[in-house]
Parts: structure tokens; sequence; C-alpha cells
């Protein structure tokens, strides 16, 4: 369903990702793990295709279309979901307006029709019950206050209501205490399904725990270097990543 | 003595008023302002001088279309180019008088141009008067309708003077098509205790000059609350000078605008605080597309009997384009010393951050760039009490920015 192949990306004139390949099927779901800065965050950026990530060579395609000469929006409207490692706080946008305004955009470049404002406050209150948000957390400007569990639960609620047909989730464990984890790791295994592909970045196996992974994959210096089955989110929770070749020619 | 001067002269030659004489004759020594003066540093009057020229043939001719009322149920004046219109005129309200004509003083001590240049020209007025302990459940609304079928500007002058305790809602929308320039003068005289709320949509059409000047006289306890909209004109400048003349008088400045194409947008304030308690509160806001260009100039000034002043002024630009500009000059002068004021001005560009998660969630460029600039702009529509206006006026700053949106593909 996603196919990225000897993917190379440069921010600011620096390469940060180097030859990366991955393929993840649909009804499958995929972990990364890597050390800081190995580039984990520039490939989620670069699928969501933000501005500054350039790609200077390889090819993504995204349920058999080219990703990369699409907008932003358009990867959306396709069905890619980028839950972000830091949520962006957007004062005097209230969370409630930008959520209707985006699913209605994304349904409206799918040819589906509109929400109107019951069915879609009725939508959001179910989802939100779920993840323990609250209508007065709903009422507030994205993300603005918020602590950074109550982001990081915002983005799978954005998520659930998008229902996209692709997760790639960077860093949505990181800053939840152990109940909001399960909360959070319960929105995703709802998700779960033969239809839908998952790619989940986390450095903790304790996420993994509650999200099984089909595959694991381990990113160091802007490549795959290893590829298992989950017991390699635990081999390396008891070795470290210097096993893994990060040490590689850089 | 300059070209324009000349034209003055030869329009109002044996006018026996004596206000409009001393206008006259203010306007005829000092010409219209250049960019050397101070207070015109960033705003270049030069164009609008063909305007104002009666001997010019008129652009067009044509009939105006009269706008719905911005307040629901607000009674109105209707002035068209620049004469009041007493057939589309309803404004019979309770404890209100309006008498057409009259003038202002001039002279308010140091140079005020356009005020010289309405009052001197003035072509109609209106003198607004409300009862001591009057408060109209009805806006006054007065519609400004600019239609380019009348050459040398047109020019007026607008008296507002509320009596103790009373209090009043007036709108001013001013709107038109095709080339012109419009001048207005106003005097605001509140008694103690009274309190006036002021909202003026400045619509004008877009080929037009727009000049202003507001002085407001504040008595006892008596407290204005003034917002301005500026999406219209070519050149506009909308210029306001408050007195706080009594102890416990308060003003609430709030501006908006939103500039596009070659759009020139100058709001120009100063607030004197005479006696000791009295505060003043200022916001304005602007987005800039384009290359249009913004001004604010923001004086304060605090004399040295004026304790317990508070005083806060803020000033923000959005930018959508490289090559629009804001140029913004707050200025304090504080002469007491038990005080407590603060200004500050920002001009950034749209976050690219908040841009990226918006558009990251399906949003277009566009939609989310204006849902930006609204969440941007909309904080100072808060005050606005009327809820139908509130709305009608962000439509309205929204839509202009939205045409642009589209024109830029
Ligand atoms: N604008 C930039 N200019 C230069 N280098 C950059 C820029 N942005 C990111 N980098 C570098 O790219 C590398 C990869 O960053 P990235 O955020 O993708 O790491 P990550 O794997 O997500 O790390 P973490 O686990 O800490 O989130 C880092 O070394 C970072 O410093
Ligand atoms: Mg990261």
């Amino acid at each position: 369903m996603l196919k990225i192949e000897n993917l190379h990306v440069e921010v600011d004139g620096k390469e940060i990702i180097r030859g990366l390949d991955l393929e993840v099927p649909k009804g499958e779901v995929h972990a990364i793990m890597g050390p800081n800065g190995a580039g984990k965050s520039t490939l989620s950026y670069t699928l969501a295709g933000r501005d500054g990530y350039t790609v200077t060579d390889g090819k993504v395609t995204f349920q058999g279309r080219d990703l990369l000469d699409r907008e932003p929006e358009e990867r959306a409207a396709d069905g890619l979901f980028l839950g972000f490692q830091y949520p962006v706080e957007i004062p005097g946008v209230a969370t409630l307006t930008f959520l209707k305004t985006a699913v209605n955009a994304v349904r409206r470049q799918r040819g589906e029709e509109e929400y109107d404002a019951m069915q879609f406050m009725k939508l959001v209150r179910g989802k939100a019950k779920d993840l323990n948000i609250s209508d007065e957390m709903l009422k507030r400007p994205v993300n603005v206050g918020f602590s950074g569990g109550e982001k990081k639960r915002n983005e799978i609620l954005q998520m659930a209501v998008l229902d996209p047909a692709f997760c790639l989730l960077d860093e949505t464990d990181s800053g939840l205490d152990i109940d909001a984890l399960k909360v959070v790791a319960d929105g995703v295994n709802a998700l779960r399904g033969p239809e839908r592909g998952m790619l989940i970045i986390t450095h903790y196996q304790r996420l993994l725990d509650h999200i099984i992974p089909d595959r694991v994959h381990i990113l160091a210096e802007g490549r795959i270097v290893e590829s298992g089955d989950k017991n390699l989110a635990l081999e390396l929770e008891k070795k470290g990543y210097a096993s893994f070749g990060t040490d590689r020619a850089a | 003595m300059d070209s324009t001067a000349e034209i003055l002269l030869e329009r109002f030659s044996g006018d026996a008023d004596t206000d409009r004489t001393a206008a006259r004759d203010r306007f005829r020594d000092a010409g219209l302002p250049t960019p050397k003066q101070e207070a015109w540093k960033f705003t270049n009057l030069r164009p609008l001088t063909q305007f104002l020229d009666a001997r010019t043939e008129p652009a067009n001719d044509s009939t105006p279309a009269i706008p719905d009322t911005l307040v629901d149920g607000a009674h109105r004046v209707v002035i068209i180019d620049g004469r009041i219109d007493g057939d589309l005129s309803d404004a019979g309200i309770d404890g209100l008088s309006l008498d057409q004509g009259g003038t202002l003083q001039a002279d308010m001590g140091g140079r005020r141009a356009v005020r010289d240049l309405s009052i001197a020209m003035a072509d109609d007025g209106l003198r607004i008067t409300l009862d001591a302990n009057a408060a109209p459940s009805q806006a006054l609304e007065l519609v400004f309708i600019g239609t380019g079928s009348r050459s040398g500007g047109h020019h007026f002058t607008l008296e507002i003077a509320l009596g103790s305790n009373s209090a009043l809602t007036v709108v001013e929308h001013h709107l038109g098509s095709n080339a012109y320039a419009a001048t207005l003068a106003t005097d605001v005289r509140l008694a103690d205790g009274a309190r006036l709320r002021h909202v003026k949509l400045q619509d004008e059409s877009i080929e037009a000059f727009h000049l202003s000047d507001c002085a407001v006289e504040i008595g006892r306890d008596a407290s204005h609350e003034r917002f301005v909209l500026s999406v219209g004109s070519r050149l506009a400048r909308d210029e306001v000078h408050v007195a706080l003349n009594g102890q416990g008088s308060s003003v609430r400045l709030l501006g908006a605008y939103a500039g596009r194409g070659q759009q020139h947008l100058d709001h120009t304030t100063h607030i004197d605080h005479a006696v000791p308690n009295t505060s003043s509160h200022e916001v304005y806001k602007g987005v800039l597309d384009d290359r249009s260009r913004g001004v604010f100039q923001g004086g304060i000034r605090v004399m040295k009997d004026a304790q317990k002043t508070a005083g806060h002024q803020l000033n923000k630009a959005l930018l959508l384009s490289r090559q629009a500009e804001i140029d913004s000059k707050p200025a304090l002068e504080i002469y007491a010393d038990d005080v407590v004021c603060s200004h500050g001005a920002t001009a950034g560009e749209i976050d690219e951050d908040a841009l990226f998660y918006l558009r990251a969630r399906g949003i277009d460029a566009q939609a989310a760039k204006s849902l930006l600039v609204q969440a941007f702009l909309d904080e100072v529509f808060d005050d606005i009490a009327d809820e139908g206006l509130r709305e009608r006026l962000k439509d309205r700053v929204h839509g202009a920015l939205q045409v642009e949106g589209a024109a830029h593909g």
C-alpha cells in the first residue's frame, strides 16, 4: 500500500534520508525505531509533503500512485494521515471548527457529501468520548494550552474523525502517561483493519506491547538498517542501537 | 499657494461662514500635506489633487444601489456624494435630533489638513444630538455612497453630541463605485457619563480616496468605543484624536484592515490623557497582501496631572506577500509618573508550521491561509456587541481576502 524505494531527502542542503527502502502492505502495522536524529520525522514530513524536504532521488508510491507529486492536502484526501511528533498550536482557530473544516475538505476531495453540523457533532462527540477528550477541550483553540498528552490524544481524535487509509504516527506515545498510552493504543487498535496500513514511529517497546506490530524496522542514519518481527523491538531494548550497524559509514 | 488651494478658493469665494473661512484660509496657506511633514511621513496625498478639482469631467454617471443596514432595525441617513438624501433617510429616534448642515470648529490646534479640507469644502453636514439620559435601542446608521458622478470630491461634516448619561450606537458605512475623493470631518462630544459606540466600515470603491478626521472629547465617567474596519479605497486615512478630558473617562479604539492590490491604508490615532484616572485601550490588526501598504501611527500623551492613567496600545500586521509593507510608529509621551502604559507592534508572516498542519489535514492551501488570517483578525471583532453587525463585518473582511486569494490561483 505504501512503497518507498531508494529515497533520498535533503533538508537545507543536508542529506538526511539516504537511500531508504520500505514497504507496508495493506492490513499490516509496521513500527520504526531509531536513535534521535536518525531521520524518522524527516521521513514522516517528506511523506506528508512538507515544503523544504527535497527529494533528490527515489520513489514513493501510495495505493499504486506516485505520492511525491501530490500536494499535502491531496495526500490527506488520498487517505494518508500523519500524527505529528510535535502537534502545532493554532491560536484563534477552535478545535471543532478545525476538525469540521478538515473532515469536510477531505470528504469534498473524495467526492463524498459534506457533513452537516448535526452529523459532524455526533461523529466527534462519540470519538472524543472514547479518547477522554472533553467538550471544553474541543472548544479551545487547536492545541493551545493543551498538555503534551492532550495534544497527542487530539492527534488520535483527528485521525479517528478523518478515517484515513494509512496512519503514520510519529512518536504519538511520547509524553503520554500510562493511562493515556492505553487510551491512545486502544484508539489506534480500533482503526486496525484489513484495508488499512500503519507505520508507527516510536522509541519505546511499551507502545508495541499494546499495538503489536507485524514488522519492526530500525532506521539509522537515514536508512533502514535492520528489519524483523516484533521480537526485534525486544532485542533492541536489551542491546541498544549500537549493535545494529548505526556506526556504518556516514 | 498650491494648485489645490487655488481650486478651493475658486469654489468657495464669497462664503461667509467664519469657521469655513478659517479652515479655507488655513488650508490655502498650507496646501495639501506632503511626506515632509511628520504626521504625513508615510502617506502621500499628491495623487488626490486631480480628484479635488471641480473643473474636471465626472468619471461617469450612475445610480447608487442602497445597501441593507449593517445593524438590524437601524434607522438611517443616506448621504450620496456628500449630500444627504432626505427621501432615503429615516431617522426618527426618540430623544435624538438630527439637523442638516452646520459646520465644525476648524482650529483644533496643530495642523489638521483633512479636517480643514472637509470643513472648507463641505457639501453638506449633519448634527446629531442626543438628549441627556436617552438610550435609544435602535442604532443610527450613516450610509455614505460615492458614485463618481460628481467631480471635485465629496466633503461632509458630522457632529455627534451626547447629553449626560445618554448612550448611542452610531454606524458609518462608506461605500461606492468608480473614482472619487471623499472626505469627512467629525466632532464627537460626550458629556459626563455618556456612552458612544461608534462602528465604521470603510468599504469605498477600490478607485476612491477616503480621508477622515475625527475629534473626540470625552467627559467625566463617559466612555467611547470605536471600531473601524477598512477594506476599501486605493488610499485611505482614518485619523482619530481623542481627548480624555473628564476623570473616570475611557476610550477603546479597535481597528481591522485588509489591504490588497496597491491599496494604501493609514490609521492614525492620538490619545490625550488630560486628567487623572482615565484609561485607553487600543488594538489595530491588519492583513496586507500583494503590494498593499499599511500605516499605523499611534500617539498617546499623558499630561502632567494625569496620574493613574492606564494606556495600552497594540498594533499587529500580517504580511501575506513579500511586497506588502507596514509602517508602524507608536509615540508615547508621558509627563505623569503614576501611570501604566504599554505599547507593542509586530509584523509577521503566516505561520508556516500552522499552514502545513492544516494542509496535512486536507485543508487546501488557500482555505488554510484564510482560516489563519481569520483567526488573526477575529479577536478585534470580539468587542462588537451586536452579533449581526459583528458577523456582517467579519464576512466582509473575509470575503475581501478570499476574492483576493482566488485571484492568486
Ligand atoms: N532544517 C534543518 N537543517 C539541517 N538539519 C536538519 C534540519 N531539520 C532537521 N535536521 C537534521 O536532520 C536530522 C534528522 O532529524 P529528524 O527530526 O528526522 O530526526 P528523528 O529521527 O525524528 O529524531 P527524534 O527521535 O529526536 O525525533 C537531525 O540530525 C536534524 O538535526
Ligand atoms: Mg522525530
